[in-house]
């Protein structure tokens, strides 16, 4: 899109209804997109969700083999959607697991999972460090498929398998996650699979330094953090 | 082109699945241009059609239903196949 599209774009968002500040804000984080300011500088909101149960399971596309992911089979999960190999066998050596949905030989979809008490961190220079109470408490990432098998029912189903897995063999007494405002989809699926919204977090990063607001339960905090900052949100927050 | 009676009830299913008012379903419909018709939508519609068919659709199949016109053919023939003891 050429400079006057990306205007007309920016243009479009204020004519939305809604109050001014989201407006702004909305506006804000398109444009770190848009002109390709992010990832130096970025404008970013995302809701926490967390599940405390299992989803119902349903019987449907019993014949997609739904498994762990091994190390031999990275390569195939990477091409899912062009995914460096390296990010993926960083995942599998620290221990998170990597569910795949194959069909015959194929893989068409994968999703991730990072058990506690480590704090998840892959977001950190955005966000901040996630912390995990417990080895029953995990987090849910990162689902991977190609765009023409998105909307098809492979990627709930390989998510309502993997989250019973992850409840009943790992004993996971709850599964959290966070999803960007933007996208409402994923939301609209967490939420029908059991997940609540528990918190929303702000993060505005400039070069070397963020800042970051969290609001939960009727309260909020923020901070102001190095980029890449060790600091892990308390479990006391959440 | 599907039989009436498997096109309403389809157009049913997907609304009660998607939340996608009934009125607005056709047969061209696709996840692309229905808003709700995501991956969990689809799963449960592919849940309700096997147990109300008495079909098994296998996930090959499902990847090549492309719009609700498509299911609704793709119903219509796996009922005819089965009354045919295929």
């Amino acid at each position: 899109m050429n400079v006057a599209g990306k205007l007309a774009a920016v243009a479009r968002e204020l004519k939305q209804p809604g109050p001014a500040g989201r407006k702004l804000f909305r506006v804000m984080q398109r444009g770190t997109h848009s002109f390709r300011l992010a990832p130096a500088i970025i404008v970013e909101r995302a809701v926490m969700v967390e599940a405390r149960q299992q989803p119902k399971a349903t019987r449907a596309l019993s014949d997609l083999a739904i498994r762990r992911a091994g190390s031999a089979d990275v390569s195939a999960v990477a091409a899912l959607d062009n995914r460096p190999v390296s990010l993926l066998e960083a995942r599998l050596a620290r221990g998170d697991l990597i569910y795949l949905g194959q069909l015959d030989e194929q893989v068409v979809c994968a999703t991730c999972f990072h058990r506690g008490p480590t704090p998840f961190d892959e977001e950190r220079a955005i966000f901040a460090r996630w912390a995990l109470e417990d080895d029953a408490t995990f987090w849910s990432y990162d689902a991977m498929a190609p765009v023409p098998m998105r909307a098809l029912g492979v990627v709930a189903k390989l998510f309502e398998v993997a989250l019973n897995e992850i409840f009943e063999m790992h004993g996971a007494r709850q599964v959290r996650g966070f999803i960007y405002d933007w996208n409402q989809l994923s939301l609209l699926l967490h939420q029908r699979m059991g997940f609540s919204v528990i918190a929303t977090m702000t993060a505005v990063g400039l070069p070397g330094v963020k800042w970051l607001r969290w609001e939960s339960d009727g309260r909020s905090r923020q901070w102001v953090l190095r980029r890449n900052s060790d600091f892990a949100l308390p479990p006391a927050m959440v | 082109m599907a039989d009436a009676a498997i096109a309403n009830r389809l157009r049913e299913l997907l609304s009660f699945y998607s939340g996608a008012p009934e009125a607005t379903l056709r047969p061209d419909s696709t996840p692309q241009n229905t808003e709700g018709w995501d991956s969990l939508a689809n799963l449960n519609l592919m849940a309700a059609l096997e147990s109300e068919y008495g079909l098994t659709i296998a996930t090959r199949d499902v990847l090549k239903l492309r719009s609700l016109g498509d299911i609704g053919e793709y119903v219509q023939a796996s009922m005819a196949a089965k009354d045919r003891g295929g």
